[in-house]
């Protein structure tokens, strides 16, 4: 840590010494704000200051739950920094709504092949692009052998065609429960949208925006009202614990509690690590008779309209998405799958952490994967659909909740 | 230093008085009073186009604001009078005859310097419903085990003992030093008349700690009705809005939704209300 | 000091034991936080329930996360931290006490007018006018400097409102007398108001502390270089995306939270000072 604070520091002065006294520099400075790690981001950077001596990036890490207040105060007033910075992807609408991020379009040509579809789709509005995609998501089934032995429940396979229903899901949960496991099912981000919104979409509710205007909520339907009540009994139950903040579920896998563990594949250096813990993996699951719907969105990296080094930028952000050398080390600093398909395999081939993993993971983004709605109220959306989980979760009456979250929006979005 | 001897002549005392507050001032208005104009002239505007009242006329309009407002006012009417009557009795008792002072006023010192943020997660964990400390404990003596944080008749309360683990220790050092300068051969001549031990407290001490009592008062209410961080971290207001003080309703408009009219206009009506409240712990705290 | 009642050893007794009860319920979160500190990230959520001793009895004892974060930018960080409350401290208590001298001793017209907006001041809450005054800020060439994050913690209402209060309670025969030997304002404030008031200066000056060592939102607004983070940010930042760094964010907290006490610690004989004690009126 200590060199790279020094660093930064002797930036500053170079970035100071540049500004101040007008001297012509050879280094441009990229500011660079992101929810990441800094040691996450080292290798891409390391890479593109190679490929670019002319060129540095200086990379800002900032807590994950702030990065969106930090990045409204700095640029809403028409701020030159930061340079870059990580877009969560459902976002993306409202910070172009707002002008907060730079029309890179012109690099969109030759996306089509490298990039997972849907990684493009959530990046772009009205089919301009506003961001290079990054990473990708997807959503696992994580099951603790021990528990489902004790309980004689067959283990789940790993193959998509014999994917459990949510309805074998919260039964076998509950007989492992009956025989010593502390909870039967838990849901790893347990009161988000992002991982909600596949029971949802497969219990054929919709994503909760209306497909005819991306400003009028519906969540008042069938599909919504069988997901939510599913997901109340779950905890009304008993099965899955209500007060344990998203922060902390992955502990209760991590600690043998817990028979069923619904979460990202990042988790899995963490369980693979912890001693005692033996554990699989299988496909996410699907309601019973229902469409087959996993999560996915990451981040993309966008570039401030009123940077001072436009071209510098959208050139890094370039090379970190396409680059076949940038996009690997982009990928390699983080626990999520890239965004760029040729990159997959080799990512995937060097941190296995279980085997079979990577193809199923594959499979998912190929055939299951649904992004989250692209609306420009998509940050309301969230935040009262996340207060509407929280209350279902604490044993308000899903239908209630979900017409109260209906109206909530409906006012809220009459702001926008 | 400042030559203001020069000024000491009658008539004299306001040159003088503004050198005094000068440098204070200028603080202030830069930092607190001039963005805070700019609120509230932010306050009748929508987007960036001049809209007259109607973000206030929306505020009213909604059940959300409605009630974030009553559970502020239901929060600070609970809150404040406990928070200070506990920080009372913790200071009376380290005032009184004990090993050590120093070391247990330092140590009521620790919870107010950890991060609140950082409290907040603590306490999240051990009001747990299912494994958190506080049930634990009080199914070991005997109780049912309760919801805590995820009942929406219990969060507030949870909220409100968080919060005062915190600030409790706080105060009660404000306090210790009023108590400390009320002179013992008052107290001395009591206790030679044979008052007892509740009457030396109401008719000597209480009337002596008008103006430190004052201060904590005004001071505690201010901080508790201008708290967001637990309810951010905890509940995000829930369950059923039954935690959403406004500076939650504030901080969520301001920065996560980035409408800074309808932030504006409810921090406008926050400092109204306190405004309010505080002269009116002025006026009763003057008359008494 | 001591009410009504006796002076009998029963008394001091029942009197230390429901003070160390208290402390004891008051400090058991922090316990929890401590021995967590100390323990690996894994242990933490392993022994919530059923309550045992294990809680806060570590079965593997290390002192790996404070290694690891005092080799992190933390270190800087909460350095960052004491200058800034440091400085703070210094500079605010010197200009809060001259407001409020003015405002309790000094005779003008506009007093009220002035002393209602130092109480609106503190009324006002920071967060709300944070973005506006980011902006302010940025346009004076504020940001990633020290300056930008002492100033707005110096100038603080309460602090003057505390202040103001003490200095009501001096008696005025006090100044009288000093104003008749012929000295200044200025002289009555720096050789009797503030060396009368040290009790009030250090109630004053952790007001003034406290509010930098809370300080986050503003931090995080205003200072975008990593080597000017303030300790609760560095901290904020262990609740990473992927990784909870739990362990090292308890650690943090305890250094962070040990600070001021051990700063007031060796301050406490000013404490017990009183205004009878130091040649005020008896």
């Amino acid at each position: 840590m200590k060199p790279l604070a020094k660093v930064s520091y002797v930036t500053l002065v170079a970035l100071g010494a540049f500004s101040f006294a007008g001297v012509a520099s050879a280094q441009t400075v990229l500011q660079f704000v992101g929810p990441e790690q800094p040691s996450a981001m080292e290798p891409v950077i390391a890479a593109f200051e190679a490929a670019h001596p002319d060129i540095q990036v200086e990379y800002e890490s900032v807590p994950f739950n702030d990065l969106n207040n930090i990045i409204q105060a700095r640029l809403s007033d028409g701020g030159t920094t930061p340079d870059i910075y990580t877009a969560d992807q459902p976002r993306i609408a409202a910070l172009v709504d707002r002008g907060l991020l730079a029309d890179l379009s012109d690099q969109a040509d030759g996306l089509g092949g490298v990039m997972w579809p849907a990684a493009v789709e959530a990046s772009s509005i009205d089919g301009q692009l506003y961001a290079m995609p990054i990473s990708t998501s997807s959503q696992l089934l994580y099951y603790n052998i021990d528990l489902l032995e004790a309980a004689g429940i067959p283990l789940p396979s790993m193959d998509p065609e014999g994917r459990m229903t949510w309805e074998a899901l919260a039964e076998a949960g509950a007989a492992a429960q009956a025989e010593g496991a502390q909870y039967g099912v838990v849901l790893d981000q347990i009161n988000r949208y992002y991982q909600l919104q596949p029971l949802m979409e497969s219990a054929g509710g919709g994503s909760g925006v209306s497909p005819d205007d991306p400003l009028v909520p519906d969540l008042v339907n069938d599909g919504w009202l069988r997901a939510m009540t599913y997901y109340h009994d779950l905890f009304d139950s008993g099965l899955g614990p209500r007060g344990v903040p998203v922060e902390q579920t992955p502990d209760l896998f991590a600690n043998g509690q817990t028979a069923f563990f619904v979460g990202g594949p990042w988790w899995l250096p963490r369980m693979t690590g912890t001693e005692g813990l033996r554990f699989g993996i299988a496909p996410h699951p699907y309601f019973d008779g229902g469409e087959v719907v996993t999560p996915t969105g990451a981040w993309s990296w966008g570039v401030n309209p009123n940077s001072e080094h436009l071209e510098e930028a959208v050139t890094f952000v370039s090379f970190a998405s396409t680059d076949p050398v940038g996009s690997l080390e982009t990928a390699r600093g983080f626990p999520i799958p890239p965004a760029n398909m040729g990159v997959f395999d080799t990512y995937y081939a060097e941190g296995q952490e279980v085997e079979g993993v990577g193809d199923l993971i594959l499979h998912e983004l190929t055939e299951t994967a649904r992004i989250r709605p692209p609306t420009r109220g998509y940050i309301q959306f969230e935040q009262i659909l996340g207060q509407a989980f929280e209350d279902i979760r604490n044993g308000a009456d899903p239908a209630t909740a979900l017409e109260q979250a209906q109206s909530q929006l409906e006012r809220a979005w009459s702001r926008l | 230093m400042f030559g203001i001897r020069r000024f000491r002549p009658a008539g004299g005392q306001a040159v003088t008085a503004i050198l005094f507050l000068v440098p204070a001032l200028l603080v202030l208005v830069a930092f607190r009073l001039w963005p805070a104009a700019l609120s509230v002239a932010g306050s009748f505007q929508h987007n960036g186009e001049w809209v007259g009242l109607d973000n206030y006329v929306f505020l009213f309009q909604s059940d959300t604001a409605v009630q974030s407002l009553i559970v502020t006012l239901i929060y600070n009417v609970i809150i404040n009078p406990v928070q200070i009557a506990i920080a009372f009795a913790l200071a009376l008792l380290l005032v009184d005859k004990i090993v050590a002072p120093s070391v247990w006023r330092s140590l009521l010192l620790i919870p107010v310097g950890i991060p609140l943020a950082v409290s907040s997660v603590v306490w999240g964990i051990a009001f747990r419903p299912d494994d958190g400390a506080i049930n634990a404990i009080l199914m070991a003596l005997g109780f049912p085990a309760q919801p805590w944080l995820t009942s929406p008749d219990q969060a507030l309360l949870a909220i409100m003992i968080l919060v005062s683990w915190v600030g409790v220790g706080y105060w009660a050092f404000f306090l210790t030093a009023g108590l400390k300068d009320i002179p013992s051969s008052l107290l001395e001549a009591a206790r030679i008349d044979g008052a007892t031990y509740w009457q030396a407290l109401r008719y000597i001490v209480i009337p002596l700690m008008k103006r430190p009592l004052a201060f904590v008062l005004v001071a505690n209410t201010v901080s508790n009705f201008l708290l967001f961080p637990p309810i951010r971290i905890l509940t995000a207001g829930g369950p059923s809005g039954s935690t959403n003080l406004i500076m939650h309703e504030v901080f969520l408009n301001a920065f996560t939704y980035d409408d800074q009219g309808l932030a504006s206009a409810e921090m406008v009506i926050l400092i109204a209300v306190l405004l309010l409240v505080v002269s009116l712990q002025f006026r009763f705290l003057r008359d008494r | 000091m001591l009410l009504g009642g006796g002076n009998s050893p029963g008394r001091a007794i029942v009197v230390n034991l429901t003070l160390a009860v208290v402390i004891l319920a008051f400090m058991a979160p922090v316990v929890w936080m401590v021995t967590s500190s100390l323990r690996p990230n894994e242990e933490i959520f392993r022994y919530l329930s059923p309550l045992s001793v294990r809680a806060i009895l570590p079965e593997e004892w290390t002192l790996e996360n404070y290694r690891l974060l005092f080799e992190s930018a933390f270190r800087r960080a909460l350095i960052n931290s004491l200058i800034v409350a440091g400085l703070t401290v210094a500079i605010g208590l010197i200009l809060n006490a001259m407001a409020a001298y003015a405002l309790s001793v000094l005779r003008f017209k506009l007093r009220e007018l002035v002393f209602t907006l130092v109480v609106i001041s503190f009324l006002i809450p920071f967060e709300g006018v944070a973005i506006p005054l980011s902006f302010l800020a940025r346009s004076w060439d504020l940001q990633n400097t020290y300056a930008g994050l002492v100033l707005p913690g110096v100038a603080n209402g309460l602090s003057i409102f505390l202040l103001r209060q003490f200095f009501l309670s001096i008696p005025v025969e006090l100044r009288e007398a000093a104003r008749v030997d012929g000295a200044g304002w200025w002289i009555i404030f720096w050789r009797i108001y503030l060396p009368l008031s040290r009790p009030a200066l250090i109630g004053s000056g952790l007001i003034l502390f406290m509010f930098q060592w809370q300080a986050y939102l503003w931090p995080l607004l205003i200072a975008s270089d990593s080597s000017m983070d303030l300790a609760p940010v560095a901290l904020g930042k262990q609740l990473g995306q992927f990784d909870f760094e739990f362990g090292q964010m308890f650690a943090g907290s305890v250094a962070v939270s040990l600070i001021p006490a051990l700063i007031l610690f060796p301050l406490r004989r000013f404490l017990e000072q009183t205004i009878k004690s130091t040649g005020g009126k008896e």
